[in-house]
């Protein structure tokens, strides 16, 4: 029990040692713009190595995006502007926090049309059943 | 009492359509290739490509190319795709059907200078992207990745990964040929 216990610890621990990892040099002073430097690199795709972000990877092309959200964000430019910058060139997959436009759409609101689906399966389902009970019921006054 | 039965048998039918379904969906998800990405330059003007040549003191600038149909070729030593289509470049080259420019990507430039003496030099002009800067405006994620570039700039296709004699013939060269057609 001890062991499990002892091995959860650990691996939580781990996940939060992810976040510091690879930050490189890129430091800034002032606490808001590196809580939005980190922020901003932690929501962006590592084209490389797809399922990581650009913090985590080692991929030369995420330390490249890196220092390149890190110039941006020296230069005064913003989340929007630096977000926008990569989209253009490497397509909403890069971000793990897609915009909501038209290619988007279906993406956004597919967990609603399930929910939706589900409800109205529920619904019907409900239905039904009455039917079938009151059905049931007719049957056995009949062969009462 | 009829029609409800054949209800029943409808709804019964539903799950196995369900899994139908979603067999074709993973079907057609395992014929995917997730590395290959769709690029969104397809059809724009191609980003402003100014840099150093890599075997003279000039820079290589892409508009200067204006007028013809060119493929941009992103290479490195340090990449093994690019070892593989290196003869194809070669080939393509020595068909004249349409100049390469081969932008070296965040490469050792001895190594560079040494594999084009070693291997042949397909490439009308060497760009060389140090710091992967300009890659990035190109949405590159690797190399090797080609572009083909119409006569007024525009970025008509992008072929990711090495390139076959196959893919050449059966693809590049049809596309190439066809935008020679086209009038600026």
């Amino acid at each position: 029990m001890f062991r499990y216990f002892l091995t959860l610890i650990i691996s939580i621990i781990g996940t939060f040692s992810v976040q510091v990892f690879a930050l490189d040099n890129n430091r800034f002073d002032d606490p808001s713009l590196q809580t939005r430097y980190v922020e901003l690199v932690s929501e962006l795709r590592c084209l490389v190595c797809q399922n990581e972000n650009i913090v985590s990877s080692n991929a030369p092309l995420a330390k490249d995006l890196r220092n390149l959200v890190y110039e941006k964000i020296s230069q005064g430019q913003s989340d929007a502007e630096i977000r926008g910058f990569l989209i253009q060139r490497y397509g909403e997959f890069v971000t793990y926090r897609p915009q909501i436009n038209s290619k988007t759409l279906l993406l956004w609101s597919a967990p609603f049309l399930f929910l939706f689906a589900a409800i109205l399966i529920f619904l019907l389902m409900l239905n039904k059943n009455q039917v079938i009970s009151e059905d049931s019921e007719g049957i056995s006054h009949d062969s009462e | 009492m009829k029609s409800k039965n054949s209800k029943i048998k409808v709804l019964l039918l539903l799950p196995l359509l369900i899994f139908v379904l979603l067999l074709m969906v993973f079907w057609r998800g395992l014929s995917l290739d997730k590395n290959t990405l769709p690029s969104t330059l397809l059809g724009h003007l191609s980003p402003d490509l100014v840099l150093p040549d890599l075997l003279n003191n000039k820079s290589v600038d892409l508009s200067d190319y204006q007028g013809e149909v060119i493929l941009l070729n992103v290479w490195a030593t340090w990449c093994p795709g690019c070892l593989l289509e290196h003869d194809v470049l070669n080939s393509i080259a020595a068909s004249k059907e349409v100049k390469i420019i081969g932008m070296n990507y965040k490469d050792d430039l001895d190594k560079a200078i040494n594999w084009l003496e070693k291997k042949g030099n397909p490439f009308s002009a060497i760009p060389v992207d140090s710091t992967g800067r300009t890659a990035i405006e190109w949405g590159v994620y690797g190399a090797p990745e080609t572009f083909v570039i119409d006569k007024k700039g525009i970025i008509r296709y992008k072929h990711i990964a090495p390139i076959s004699m196959q893919d050449w013939e059966k693809t590049l060269l049809p596309i190439v040929q066809a935008l020679k057609q086209e009038t600026i």
